[in-house]
């Protein structure tokens, strides 16, 4: 099958797209990508009778390092580009290490960075991974800028922050903490297909053992991006101890995620395997904590 | 009907210029518009990878992208990888080491291959594993595709 | 036997791992397949509209609004074709006449100028339904109580060995009454008794299906598409039809993948039908991914029983087996399923005992078809897990439990006949080898525990008792050959394989042969159909005995030209020899023109033509209620695969680290392509273990696309996958070679069930062998807390 036909418009600056966006308000659709957004015009799930194309942008593909130690990525840099890139690894190891999950070769050439996060899918490893790397968002339209922290970017499934005019161009990434260790986990049936559960975590330590920061970010768990919040609660001030991971891993796979059930595995399963992958993540960032004290 | 775009763009070392509906996958274009029928199409929804091509030299998946959007770019189907009398190392590897079978599968994995092989002179069988695992086949199993690559990548190193 | 090949030496390029014939297209991006043809600016494109529901009578449909879209070309429905269609059992309309039977049943088809037009007729068309209740359960289904799917059932037209059941959903019963199960019993020292379920699985050929069709003024049909079986299709079609199978041609080019599911018929009849109604322009049907799950065949479900005994030294007293085999909306070809997995129901034991009863069942599922292994993979996935624990039961380790079972030539078989050689015990020797049975390796990591398993197989070639094949040689100006031939290139290198018999047969080097493709009614000669792994087998007879034609009429006119015995000649590298004299001419000097007479007085001879044909005139009838005949088919492919996997005790994620394939191909014509059968049979049935499954929820499947119904890729795929070739000849076989292509996914899921059984002690009702499924078993065992 082939999408239904829609008008469509290749704008090469910023504020022409957010003239197209303005002029046609909900019926317009930003095409980034376009990695999520086709399959689902294929099937006719989605069928945007506006197409904004922001391909032809070229201001919106860059990776500039801020200062302080952050990072500024451009909504339209590809996945291809910041997977291969010296600045993201050594600034975002987080990042560095998500980039080769996302899906495949040939969706990591075309898929971006911004479009991914703007799709606000929760089985997403990059939404996870900005929430739990407390990026901001930069969110331009018309009328105003105004930047919004990820963690209240997700509003739920497929929905965001973003009004129908507005366009995310920029996400930055807060200079990564010092002692700070990473990791991401995910389970799916094959490697690359949307993960049954998955997480995203760092973890900061202070004096010698002692945690003194946990962000947990689960994938697959709920409507949006899952925050460990009680888990964190568990590990911040205490000693490191496998008794303290298996506390943390029991408190967030009963209280802070709200997995569903599908055609792939049950909630309580998914509530399971987040059990298991939350010790696995909290143990390689440690691990990796602890080369940085 | 919504309106006509023109595209010019460059397949395979030749500028085409023609017009489109906005809509028309480039999986279609090159194989309805342009006659290229080696691109392959299975699935429609991004997962098969039967019909990826090089987009600027980077593999894409062809139904995954308006053919309005290679305006000014270039593609790279199969037929461009390399003459019968002049293959590329990596066609030239699945002809020897039987790496088809039904043969469906063949262009999008000979593209995807193309630019993970001039990136990677001496990929390990991981790697190699990594770079095809967007491209399904049903028939050889993957192990003479894997093959094949470790002889294309001897070919190419020599 | 009827046309044995008898070669004191082998000649090349026999057993030589030649690369394929079609290389060059398709590498290249040259093959053509059924949608890349060109059809210029008058082509129609069809939809169908697909029932809705599992069951229902259709009450009426109106057609007037889709009619009188501007575009549309034609709309079709039941009322315009009353005739009926099937393979064994003629059980199915070309679209629904009165009642629907699963989601996706055709119920009108339209033809429009563009795609997009035949999307919004069919979204015109309206059907009231009266909604019945459906049958999701074969094992219910076959009870009194079930609601009849095929109330007719017993007027369907039907070939005389199946025996379909009338008044009941069951199309087809096969029984095996051997020996005395029931005294048989006391003398075991270990009984087992399992019960298995196999889902429904799709073949998932990447290349869809597509037909396109066109019937001229005259009413001559002419049908392009990717197909396995063009002289069925020719043959089943016309018959729906009503006109010639002269008047009907079928045109196959390469074929991107089929599994089974692009023989027999399925939606090319609809082209076809919808073609009539507009004459002189070709009209074309490609279904969509999501439409291939469900609207072609798809593989049976099979809710199993087996039980078995044994005595103290573990050998095998008896076995009583019940198949229940969802065979879905329409059985007209599965109902040989059915058959098959009855006179196989021992699988490759020797067993004194037997009672089976295999039913076929109609469900109100999609339709159950011929998918690689043709029952065989649901079968043994069951019965080898039953062996397994047949052997821990009596203590006998599992691979010594299939040795001491094993059939061997001689073996009296399930039906009663005798076994021909066989390599089978050499293959569980092989397996076994290339796993290091026995030797148990640590585990990567603590929370994993390793496994080996094993598991073994046979399987014949499935077909009527008189299939037949035949071929044609013909050689050009300059001496290269073309073999005109009738079954398909699928992907399994038939077209290659015959390339080098022909070559070897005729004495010509084999880059010199070619094969005349498309395959095409109207030219090619006939063969049943490209499944059952019976083409190296049954077409390669024809192919080689139409290559020797060819070679004896050559021999014959140069013998007389140069006054010799034909004794004295040979062909050698597409020259004609003489031991004698030690003349030479090459064939390119007279393969057309034929040879001058001496003295100027005129010509002799002429273009050459051989021509050949091959079809097994042994195979018996067998009695309906025992099963017990002289001989049930033509022969059986055995063999062994073995896994050394990994389980992870926290997520119960299986990771495969190793396969082992070892297969008796009687000859290997072309090892490294039986090597890529095994390869990737190996792999497709490692898929269905772990991951595949179509999710049907009240007759609906969950799952249509590529997103939720997975197949294997690269990473899934042990990288250590040995095979082992096994060369036990058969004595019809061309230089003693059998099929291969199917056999080669049967065994390997019960390998991994039997592998995590080692790993882990757990047992599950069947594949897949999910993470979750495979944690739940552990925690229900007390593996895991």
């Amino acid at each position: 099958m082939k999408p239904p036909p829609f008008e469509y418009y290749a704008p090469t600056t910023v504020e022409e797209a957010l003239a197209r966006l303005a002029e046609h308000g909900y019926d317009a659709k930003p095409l980034a990508g376009g990695q999520s957004l086709i399959p689902m015009m294929n099937f006719r799930l989605a069928q945007p009778s506006v197409l904004v194309d922001l391909n032809n942008i070229p201001d919106l593909s860059y990776i500039r390092p801020n200062e302080g130690g952050g990072l500024s990525i451009g909504a339209m840099a590809r996945h291809s580009m910041v997977e291969k890139d010296a600045l993201v690894a050594e600034r975002a190891p987080l990042v560095h290490e998500t980039m080769p999950k996302i899906a495949t070769t040939q969706i990591r050439s075309r898929g971006t960075f911004g479009g991914s996060l703007a799709h606000a899918d929760p089985s997403a490893e990059l939404v996870c991974a900005s929430v739990a790397l407390d990026g901001k968002f930069k969110v331009v339209s018309q009328q105003r800028e105004r930047w919004i922290p990820a963690n209240e970017f997700f509003l739920g499934l497929f929905t965001s922050a973003l009004e129908p005019e507005e366009l995310l161009v920029e996400i930055q990434l807060p200079p990564f903490p010092k002692r700070t260790g990473w990791s991401l986990m995910e389970i799916a049936r094959r490697p690359h297909d949307f993960c049954l559960i998955g997480v995203a975590a760092t973890l900061t330590l202070g004096k010698k053992d002692q945690c003194k920061k946990a962000r947990l970010v689960y994938l697959s768990a709920g409507d949006g991006p899952m925050v460990g919040q009680q888990a964190a609660k568990v590990l911040e001030g205490q000693s490191i101890s496998p008794e303290l991971f298996e506390e943390a891993a029991e408190v967030a796979s009963s209280a802070d995620i709200d997995p569903s059930s599908d055609i792939h595995a049950t909630a309580e399963f998914r509530r399971h395997l987040a059990n298991v992958l939350t010790r696995r993540a909290l143990e390689e960032a440690y691990k990796r904590a602890i080369p940085n004290i | 009907m919504s309106d006509l775009f023109n595209v010019n763009v460059t397949v395979n070392g030749t500028l085409y210029e023609r017009e489109v509906e906005p809509r028309i996958l480039l999986s279609d274009f090159l194989r309805h518009d342009l006659g290229l029928t080696g691109t392959h199409v299975g699935c429609e929804h991004g997962v098969c990878g039967a019909c990826t091509v090089l987009f600027d030299g980077n593999p894409v998946r062809s139904c995954l992208m308006f053919a309005v959007q290679t305006n000014g770019h270039e593609v790279t189907t199969v037929e461009g990888l390399g003459d019968i009398d002049d293959l590329h190392p990596i066609q030239q590897a699945f002809w020897e080491a039987h790496a088809l079978q039904c043969g469906f599968c063949t262009p999008g994995f000979l593209t995807t291959l193309v630019p993970f092989l001039e990136e990677n002179p001496d990929p390990s069988e991981e790697e190699i594993r990594n770079a095809i695992s967007g491209n399904l086949c049903r028939c050889t199993g993957y192990q003479h595709i894997v093959e094949a690559v470790q002889l294309a990548a001897e070919k190419m190193r020599a | 036997m009827t046309t044995t090949v008898v070669h004191e030496r082998i000649p090349e390029p026999i057993g030589e791992s030649k690369p394929r014939l079609d290389n060059r297209k398709k590498v290249t991006g040259a093959a053509t397949y059924a949608d890349d043809m060109q059809f210029g600016s008058g082509l129609l494109y069809a939809r169908i509209l697909h029932s809705p529901h599992p069951h229902a009578l259709i009450k009426s449909i109106n057609i007037s609004r889709a009619k009188a879209l501007p575009g549309v070309k034609a709309v079709v429905t039941g009322e315009d074709f009353p005739g009926f269609i099937g393979l064994y059992l003629q059980d199915r309309h070309i679209f629904c006449r009165d009642r629907v039977r699963y989601v996706g049943d055709p119920v009108a088809g339209v033809a429009a100028t563009s795609e997009e037009i035949a999307v919004k007729a069919v979204n015109l068309i309206e059907v009231e339904y009266e909604v019945l209740e459906p049958v999701v359960n074969p094992e219910f289904g076959a009870s009194p109580d079930a609601p009849l799917v095929h109330p007719q059932l017993s007027e369907y037209k039907v070939v005389p060995f199946i025996l379909p059941q009338a008044g009941t959903n069951i199309s087809n019963l096969f029984k095996v009454r051997k020996g005395d199960v029931g005294a048989a019993w006391e003398k075991c020292a270990a009984i087992v008794e399992r019960k298995y379920r196999i889902p429904h699985i799709q073949h998932v050929p990447i290349e869809p299906h597509v037909a396109i069709a066109q019937v001229d003024e005259t009413g001559e049909v002419t049908l392009w598409g990717s197909s396995q079986s063009p002289f069925a299709q020719r043959n089943l079609i016309a018959q729906a039809l009503g006109i010639s199978q002269s008047d009907m041609r079928v045109v196959a080019p390469y074929v991107g993948g089929g599994f089974g599911s692009k023989a027999g018929v399925s939606m090319e009849a609809l082209a076809v039908a919808i073609a009539t109604k507009v004459r002189g322009r070709p009209v074309k049907l490609r279904l969509t991914r999501e439409e291939e799950f469900y609207t072609a065949f798809v593989r049976q479900e099979l809710i199993s029983y087996f039980k078995m005994g044994c005595d103290k030294n573990g050998k095998i007293l008896a076995m009583e087996n019940r198949f229940y085999w969802g065979g879905g909306a329409y059985t007209e070809y599965g109902v040989n399923v059915t058959r098959a997995a009855g006179y196989s129901s021992t699988g490759p034991y020797e067993v004194p005992n037997v009672k089976t009863d295999s039913y076929c069942v109609y469900t109100n599922h999609p339709v159950g078809g011929p998918m690689r292994g043709f029952g065989m993979p649901e079968m043994h996935t069951g019965l080898e897990q039953c062996i397994d624990d047949l052997a821990h039961e009596i203590g006998i380790d599992p691979v010594e439990i299939r040795r001491r079972n094993c059939i061997r030539e001689g073996s009296i078989l399930v039906t009663g006949s005798k076994m021909h050689p066989t390599g089978l015990p050499q293959c569980i020797e092989e397996t076994a080898k290339a796993i290091q049975w026995g030797q148990k390796a640590s585990p990567s990591a603590p929370n994993k525990r390793r496994g080996k398993g094993t598991a073994i197989m046979w399987k014949a070639p499935a077909m009527p008792p008189n299939a037949g094949s035949s071929a044609w040689v013909e050689l050009a100006e300059d001496g290269t050959v073309t073999v005109g031939l009738g079954g398909q290139d699928l992907g399994q290198g038939t077209f290659t394989v015959c390339a080098q018999m022909a070559a070897a047969a005729l004495g010509v080097p084999y880059e010199s042969v070619r094969i005349a493709t498309p395959v095409d009614t109207r030219f090619s000669p006939y063969e049943w159909q490209t499944v059952a792994s019976r083409l190296t087998w049954s077409m390669g007879n024809a192919v080689v005995s139409a290559a020797q034609d060819a070679r004896r009429q050559i021999l014959d006119l140069v013998s007389e030209a140069w006054g010799e015995d034909p004794e004295d000649l040979d062909i050698r590298n597409g020259v004609v020899v003489s031991y004698k004299s030690e003349q030479e001419i090459p064939l390119k000097d007279m393969v057309i023109y034929g040879l001058p007479k001496p003295n100027d007085s005129g010509w002799m001879g002429g273009p050459i033509r051989g021509r050949g044909k091959f079809m097994p005139t042994y195979v018996t009838s067998l009695d309906p209620e025992t099963g017990q005949g002289e001989r049930a088919v033509v022969h059986y492919t055995t063999g062994s695969q073995s896994v050394e996997l990994e389980v992870d005790l926290d997520t119960g994620q299986v990771e495969i680290l190793r396969g082992a394939s070892s297969f008796d191909v009687g000859k290997a014509i072309n090892p490294e392509m039986v090597k890529a059968q095994m390869e990737g049979g190996f792999v497709q049935g490692l898929s269905s273990a772990l991951f595949e499954e179509m999710k049907m929820v009240d007759g609906y499947m969950q799952n249509p696309s590529f997103v939720d119904y997975r197949i294997a890729t690269t990473t899934d795929a042990p990288s250590d996958l040995q095979s082992v070739i096994v060369e036990v000849p058969q004595d019809d076989g061309p230089w003693g070679a059998r099929g291969i292509g199917e056999h080669s996914m049967v065994a390997t899921a019960a390998a991994i069930a039997n592998a995590i059984f080692d790993a882990v002690g757990i047992r599950m009702e069947g594949p897949p062998f999910s993470a979750e499924k495979i944690y739940l078993a552990m925690l229900d065992a007390g593996i895991v807390e």
